[in-house]
C-alpha cells in the first residue's frame, strides 16, 4: 500500500509567511488579528479580522504575474512556491504530469467579485465590458490553475469549493491520487481572501465576535473573518525517501460525509461519524489520537457541537484539543490546511499549539482540554485535524509520525 | 477500466430535443430573453430554459435558492427516479453528491454584495440568503432534500466541470468512499453569468450566446448496480493541465492517449467524438483517427453553458442511445478543455433502454 507523507509547508498567513515564521508563531501563541484595512470596517460592531500583512506576491512568485490573478489565486500560488522551497524538492526532477494540484476554497475571489459588483453599482451592468479584467480574474477554478501555471506542472489542477473544510477535502483527494499511483507529488491546501460581504454575512448570521476569537471559552462570541493560503507538499513515501527528503509526518487517511441536515447549523452525530470514518480509513482507533486540531471557530454553536461529537467518539478521554483559529481567525477554505500544518508541526517539532484568548472554562464543555494560552511540549504520534462547513460538508484528516 | 457505470440521468436543457450535431452546425441564437430580467443583457437572445418553475419541485424554500441550485435539484431528482435507486437509512450514508459549477450562483453573490454596498446600515444583507452566496450551497441542498449523507463535494470548474466531476467520482468510488454518487453539473442563465460568458469565455467572446442547464448522473460500481439498468460504462477518464494556457495540444493529446489506453481502444474503434472544442479533430487526426470519425457537439443548440456544457453533451449522448438498441455497445470519446489550460477526456460505452428490451445488468 502506497504511503503518503508531508515534506513541505507553504503558509501565507496573518501570523507568518513561510514554514519557520508560521511554526514559531504557533509556538509563541501569536495573534494575527488586527483592524481590517481591505475595507473600512467602521460601521460594523466588529472591526477586526485576520488579514495577511506584508504579502508581496511579486517577491514570491516566479512565473505568474499577480496582476493577472486575484488575491486568493496569488495566495495559493505563493503558498505552493513556499511549500516547494520548504521541501527542497527540485521540480525539474519530477515529470510534470506526475505533479498535481488541489486547492480548497470557500469564496474563491471575493475581492474581485466585490470590485465587479461595485463597478455595476457605480456605472450599471451595461458597462460590464469596462470591467473585463475583473471578470477574467473572477472564476473560482483559477485558484488551482494559478498554482499549476506558477509551477509549470501538468497533472490534475482542481479547485474544490467545499467551503470551510475545503483544505481537508483537498488533502484527501491528493492522498487518493497518490495512493492510486496517479501522481508522485501533490500540492494541496486552500486559499481565501477577506471581503466585506463575508464579514457582513457572518455578522448577520450572529456568528461574528466583537473583537477577539475565543474558542471553547465560556463567553465566546463567535468567529473573526481571516484569509490566507495554506499549501502543503505531499509525496509518496518512496519518492520522498529516494530523494532524501525531510519528512514532517505521514497522512494516514481521511473521512468525508455530509450532515444533510441544515444549510448552516451543524449536526454532532454526523460530525462524530465523520471522525469515525477518518479513523477507519487511517486504520487507527480513537484511543490512538494524541491531539486534535479543532475546527474550533469560536461560535457558541460550533464549539458545543464539536465537543458533543468528541464526547461521542472519545468518551470521557478526549485528547487535548486546541483551535488555531484563536490566532488566525477563520481563514475559510485555507483553515483546515493551516490546521494540517499545525498537526504535522505538532508531530515533527513536539509541541501542541495553544488556544489563545482563553479566560473562563465553559462548564458545558467539560472534558475538553483546550491547551489554554500557551503551547505545550508533547510528543503526539497521531493527530486528528477537523474541518466542518456550511451545507454539512465534514472532512477529517489524520496524521501520524513516520515510523 | 474504471469499472463504473451510469444507471440514471436527469437533465434540464434549453433545447431538450436537440441532437448531437457536427461542430460546424450553424448556431441557433436562442430565444428572446429580454423579459427574463430587469437588467441589461449582452445579447437579446440566449439559451435560457423556458418555463422552469422551481416551485414545481415541491421542495420548500425555492425562493431562498438560486436558479442554479433549483436546476440542480431538479436534475438530481430526475436522475434518481430514472435509476430506480432507493435511498433509505440502510444506504444513505453510502450515497454521495458531487456537483461541478463555476461560481455556484454569481448572481446570488453579486446581489448580496450589492446590498452591502448600497445599504448603509451595519446589519445589511439577509441571513437566509448568505449561505447561498457560497459555491457549495447547491451540493448541500441536494443532500438535504434527497437525504444523502455520503461524500458531498463541490468542484469549482467552468468548461471542464463534468470531466473533473467524473474523475473525482471515479476516485471516490474506486476507493470505496461511497457506493453511489449523484454526479452533476449546473450553470444558470442570469445577467451576471451572461456578461461573464460574453466577456471572459472564448466562445462567448466570439459571439456564442450564453446558455444554462443542469445534468446529473447516478454513477456506481458495476457490482453495485446489479438490478438496475446500465445506460453507460465509463471505460476511462483523465484530466490534466497545460501551464502555457492551453496554447498547445500536447497535454490534450496525452489525455486522449491515456483514456484510449485505459479503455483498451484505438481511435478506429470509436463511433464518435463528442466535444465543443475545435482543436479535438486536429489531435485525433494526429493520432491517425479515421477521416470519417464524426465530431459532434451541442453548443449550436444550447449556447455556452460553461460548467453545464459537457454534462449536457453526455446527456445528449445517452439520449441518442436511449430509445433503441441500434447504437448498443458503441464507444464515444468525450473531450473537454477550459480557457486557462485544463484538459480532460473520457471514453463512454453506452446502450439503449427501449421498452420491453429486457433488463441490462451491471457488467
Amino acid at each position: 500500500m502506497t504511503r503518503v507523507v508531508i515534506t513541505g509547508l507553504g503558509p501565507v498567513s496573518s501570523i507568518g509567511i513561510g514554514a519557520a515564521d508560521f511554526a514559531s508563531a504557533l509556538r509563541a501563541g501569536r495573534s494575527g488579528i488586527s483592524r481590517i484595512t481591505s475595507f473600512d470596517p467602521a460601521r460594523y460592531p466588529c472591526t477586526n479580522g485576520g488579514e495577511v500583512r506584508g504579502f508581496d506576491p511579486g517577491t514570491l512568485l516566479r512565473r505568474i504575474d499577480p496582476n493577472e490573478w486575484g488575491r486568493s489565486s496569488s495566495f495559493a500560488a505563493a503558498a505552493a512556491r513556499l511549500a516547494a522551497d520548504d521541501s527542497a524538492l527540485v521540480l525539474a526532477d519530477v515529470p510534470p504530469d506526475r505533479v498535481g494540484v488541489v486547492v480548497g476554497t470557500t469564496t474563491g475571489e471575493p475581492q474581485v467579485m466585490e470590485a465587479f459588483a461595485r463597478h455595476v453599482v457605480d456605472r450599471g451592468l451595461a458597462r460590464a465590458p469596462e470591467a473585463v479584467g475583473l471578470l477574467l480574474r473572477l472564476p473560482t477554478e483559477r485558484l488551482a490553475h494559478a498554482v499549476s501555471t506558477e509551477l509549470g506542472v501538468t497533472g490534475e489542477s482542481i479547485t474544490l469549493g467545499t467551503a470551510c473544510s475545503a483544505s481537508n477535502y483537498a488533502l484527501g483527494y491528493a492522498f487518493d491520487l497518490l495512493t492510486d499511483g496517479m501522481a508522485d507529488v501533490m500540492f494541496a491546501g486552500g486559499a481565501d481572501s477577506v471581503a466585506r460581504y463575508i464579514h457582513a454575512g457572518f455578522l448577520r448570521l450572529g456568528a461574528l465576535a466583537s473583537s477577539a476569537c475565543a474558542p471553547f471559552d465560556r463567553d465566546r462570541e463567535g468567529l473573526l473573518v481571516g484569509e490566507g493560503g495554506s499549501m502543503l507538499l505531499l509525496e509518496t513515501l518512496v519518492h520522498a525517501r529516494r530523494r532524501g527528503a525531510r519528512i514532517y509526518a505521514e497522512l494516514l487517511g481521511y473521512g468525508l460525509n455530509c450532515d444533510a441536515y441544515h444549510a448552516v447549523a451543524p449536526s454532532s452525530s454526523a460530525i462524530a461519524e465523520c471522525m469515525r470514518l477518518a479513523h477507519r480509513d487511517a486504520k487507527i482507533t480513537a484511543a490512538a489520537v494524541d491531539y486534535i486540531c479543532a475546527h474550533g471557530t469560536g461560535t457558541p454553536t460550533n464549539d458545543a457541537t464539536e465537543t458533543a461529537a468528541l464526547r461521542e467518539v472519545f468518551g470521557p478521554r478526549i485528547p487535548p484539543t486546541s483551535s488555531i483559529k484563536s490566532m488566525l481567525g477563520h481563514t475559510m477554505g485555507a483553515a483546515s490546511g493551516f490546521g494540517a500544518m499545525a498537526s504535522v508541526l505538532a508531530i515533527a517539532k513536539g509541541f501542541l499549539p495553544p488556544t489563545i484568548n482563553y479566560r473562563r472554562p465553559d462548564p458545558d464543555l467539560a472534558g475538553v482540554d483546550p491547551v489554554p494560552n500557551r503551547a505545550r511540549a508533547a510528543s503526539p504520534r497521531v493527530v486528528q485535524n477537523n474541518g466542518f462547513a456550511f451545507g454539512g460538508n465534514n472532512a477529517v484528516t489524520i496524521f501520524g509520525a513516520v515510523a | 477500466m474504471t469499472g463504473l457505470v451510469i444507471t440514471g440521468v436527469g437533465c434540464l436543457s434549453p433545447a431538450a430535443a436537440a441532437q448531437l450535431a457536427p461542430l460546424d452546425t450553424t448556431p441557433d441564437l436562442g430565444r428572446d430573453v429580454t423579459a427574463c430580467y430587469p437588467d441589461p443583457l449582452p445579447t437579446p437572445r440566449a439559451h435560457a430554459i423556458a418555463d422552469f418553475d422551481p416551485r414545481q419541485l415541491g421542495l420548500k424554500g425555492a425562493a431562498f435558492r438560486s436558479r442554479a441550485t433549483n436546476l440542480a435539484l431538479a436534475a438530481c431528482g430526475r436522475a434518481l427516479a430514472d435509476s430506480g435507486l432507493l435511498v433509505g437509512d440502510d444506504n444513505r450514508g453510502r450515497v454521495g453528491v458531487v456537483i461541478g459549477c463555476a461560481e455556484g450562483s454569481l448572481k446570488a453573490a453579486c446581489d448580496y454584495t450589492t446590498v452591502t454596498i448600497t445599504d448603509p446600515s451595519p446589519r445589511h444583507g439577509s441571513a437566509a440568503l448568505f449561505p447561498g452566496t457560497v459555491i457549495n450551497h447547491t451540493a448541500g441542498q441536494c443532500a438535504i432534500h434527497y437525504g444523502l449523507k455520503g461524500v458531498n463535494t463541490t468542484i469549482a470548474s467552468g468548461r471542464l466541470a463534468f470531466l473533473r466531476v467524473l474523475a473525482y467520482t471515479a476516485t471516490m468510488l474506486r476507493r470505496g468512499r461511497a457506493d453511489t454518487i449523484l454526479a452533476g453539473v449546473v450553470e444558470e442563465f442570469t445577467p451576471q453569468s451572461a456578461w461573464l460568458s460574453r466577456l471572459a469565455e472564448p466562445a462567448g467572446i466570439q459571439g456564442m450566446p450564453a446558455g444554462e442547464g443542469a445534468a446529473a448522473f447516478v454513477v456506481e460500481s458495476a457490482d453495485h448496480a446489479r438490478g438496475r439498468h446500465v445506460d453507460a460504462a465509463v471505460l476511462a477518464v483523465a484530466t490534466g493541465f497545460d501551464p502555457t494556457g492551453g496554447r498547445g495540444t500536447r497535454q490534450l493529446t496525452d489525455c486522449v492517449l491515456r483514456v484510449l489506453g485505459q479503455a483498451g481502444l484505438g481511435p478506429h474503434e470509436l463511433s464518435r467524438v463528442i466535444t465543443d472544442d475545435q482543436r479535438t479533430a486536429a489531435v485525433l487526426r494526429a493520432l491517425h483517427a479515421p477521416a470519417e470519425l464524426p465530431y459532434v457537439g451541442l453548443r449550436h443548440a444550447v449556447g455556452e453553458c460553461r460548467a453545464a456544457g459537457d454534462g449536457l453533451l453526455m446527456a445528449g449522448l445517452l439520449a441518442l442511445h436511449r430509445d433503441s438498441t441500434r447504437h448498443d455497445g458503441q464507444c464515444s470519446l468525450l473531450v473537454g478543455t477550459d480557457r486557462d489550460g485544463g484538459v480532460g477526456a473520457a471514453v463512454i460505452q453506452a446502450w439503449g433502454r427501449p421498452p420491453g428490451a429486457g433488463h441490462r445488468e451491471g457488467h
